[in-house]
């Protein structure tokens, strides 16, 4: 579905992309993560067509990447919290329609596939508005369902969960997820967030500085990088015995109880459950293990590598 | 193509929408004819006809000259904006050609201001000025043709120009000085007929005597059989020597698009 070899890609200077090689088969969900500024938007933007490398290879379901091509400008959609894929000044429906002529999607197909979409996505009062009196976290459900209209064979999806609330951020995983095991398109799924990545994507490719420095299988990543999840709690009655739990540490500083353990061998659903039994709980507070640290541990203790 | 006819109909009902814009159109169109046709019935006053043109063919070229160049405008800084602020790249991830899409979008408003704009002023100035009929049904037919051709030479100068965008940061004095040679040398000002002879003779190789002129004298007359024919095929050669050009700068400004990162 999308190879690439070598690509490498100057700016201004800058090497944005440094020797680039990856193959991704169809249907393949993959998390591509990294901080601000590693490269991940320049890997999607040269992967779509907008960016041409200095040098290297890229083909993407056996066709070179040239944006304003319209054939293969049919095989992807992307979604980015910078970009719109929406008409401006004319009603969301519109796009829609659009949307469906342009990718040549079957009608009745594509008319089911929108009834549902607005239905999850909870947009059906925005159809009638025009994108620029919708809010971002209404404008990016619409972007979402423009995307997965025609379900073309490769969605790229650029950090769609940026600046959005809770409620909103727990829809949309709840249907990439669903999405994502019907196996009908490949996804790349940008994100700084490796809960996220974990939930979404089979396999992950971890982009530092514009190098991949890790490609694999999720499960594995999140076992390099740190099992250890750390949970605060506050409690209004005494502490339980931990004793019987496979807990890493813990520290208890009056009524605060700082726990850490390592979600291989204990989910977090199961440590609240057993919490919950035995104390009376006033808050509580989870740590993920953060992505800075988890490139650092790639890269082999604390010092950084490039 | 029916991505494309339903861009021009969703501008055309775009446009439908803002009916102050629909109203000032008609008025708009319709002074700016008027004003012309006092001028020019000032310039005649007893006279029947100058160099052989009687003022009712003079009344008769503004009307379709005006009309149609009032119709045929619409925002010529679309390219250069969508370059600027970067939002280009959202056109050109969608799976259509741009230059359809975006020919596809103005076709549509000019659809839009030729029924709701041009028409309704032309009722107005038929009630007060008495305009040359059409020289035959075929003739008016064949005009209509030829005004579509026209509008896709007019639209396709205007596009290339619109894609030095990609290189200048702006493109407005460029468009200016284009609508002014249009305005002259397309016979919106002054009709082409009063142009001195050696000037008539270098407009004539130009795009611009193809723009308006060409259908008025289709509509007049003027051409019939071998030389209509020849007309046409001038408006036909010239869409397509443009059409060449406009792609070749529009496929050079995408690539230093993509080679400098959007």
């Amino acid at each position: 579905m999308i190879v690439l070899k070598n690509v490498c890609k100057t700016l201004a200077g800058k090497e944005v992309l440094k020797d680039v090689s990856f193959h991704i088969a169809h249907n393949e969900s993959v998390g591509i993560i990294g901080l601000n500024g590693a490269g991940k938007t320049m890997l999607l933007d040269t992967m779509a067509g907008m960016i041409k490398p200095d040098s290297g290879f890229i083909r993407i379901n056996g066709q070179e990447s040239l944006i304003g091509e319209s054939r293969f400008c049919r095989d992807l959609t992307y979604v980015s919290g910078t970009r719109t894929q929406l008409w401006e000044s004319v009603r969301v429906q519109a796009s829609f329609d659009s949307c469906i002529e342009m990718y040549q999607t079957d009608k009745r197909t594509a008319a089911a596939r929108l009834a549902k979409l607005t239905r999850i996505f909870a947009i059906e009062e925005f159809l009638k508005q025009e994108p620029r009196s919708l809010s971002l976290g209404e404008r990016m459900r619409c972007e979402l369902v423009y995307a997965f209209l025609p379900a073309p064979p490769l969605i790229m999806l650029d950090e769609v969960l940026l600046g959005l609330d809770v409620s909103v951020r727990h829809k949309i995983l709840r249907y990439l997820e669903a999405y994502k095991r019907e196996k009908r398109s490949t996804i790349l799924y940008t994100s700084n967030c490796l809960s996220e990545v974990e939930l979404l994507c089979d396999r992950v490719l971890l982009i530092d500085a514009g190098r991949i420095i890790f490609d694999g299988n999720t499960r594995h990543i999140m076992e390099i990088i740190s099992p250890l999840y750390r949970m605060e709690v506050r409690t209004a009655s005494p502490l339980p015995d931990f004793e019987d739990l496979p807990l890493e540490r813990y520290c208890i500083d009056g009524e605060r109880i700082t726990i850490e353990y390592d979600k291989q061998k204990l989910e977090t659903a199961q440590l609240l459950r057993y919490l919950m039994e035995r104390c009376e709980i006033k808050n509580v507070r989870l740590f993920e293990p953060d992505l800075e640290e988890a490139i650092r541990k790639i890269y082999g203790g604390n010092g950084w590598k490039r | 193509m029916r991505a494309y006819v339903e861009i021009a109909v969703k501008k055309f009902q775009d446009k439908m929408a803002y009916r102050l814009d629909f109203f000032m159109g008609i008025v708009n169109t319709a002074i700016t004819i008027v004003v012309y046709l006092c001028i020019y019935r000032a310039l005649y006053g007893n006279s029947v006809e100058v160099d052989g043109i009687t003022y009712q063919m003079v009344a008769t070229n503004f009307v379709i000259t005006l009309g149609l160049s009032n119709a045929f405008g619409y925002n010529e800084m679309f390219l250069q904006d969508k370059v600027r602020d970067g939002s280009i790249t959202n056109e050109l991830l969608k799976p259509v050609s741009f230059i359809f899409r975006l020919l596809a979008e103005n076709v549509g408003e000019g659809a839009f201001k030729l029924i709701f704009h041009f028409l309704p002023a032309l009722l107005f100035t038929m009630v007060h000025t008495r305009l040359c009929p059409p020289q035959s049904a075929l003739h008016l037919l064949i005009m209509f043709g030829s005004v579509v051709l026209g509008y896709l030479i007019l639209w396709l100068l205007s596009f290339i120009i619109q894609t030095w965008s990609f290189w200048l940061f702006s493109v407005w004095g460029i468009i200016t000085i284009k609508n002014v040679l249009v305005n002259i040398l397309a016979g919106t000002l002054l009709p082409l007929w009063f142009m001195p002879a050696a000037l008539r003779r270098l407009i004539s190789y130009t795009p611009f005597e193809a723009i308006y002129f060409t259908p008025v004298r289709i509509y007049l007359g003027e051409l019939s059989g071998a030389q209509l024919l020849l007309g046409v095929a001038v408006q036909v050669i010239w869409i397509a020597v443009l059409g060449v050009t406009a792609n070749v700068f529009w496929k050079k400004g995408v690539k230093k698009l993509v080679v400098q990162g959007g």
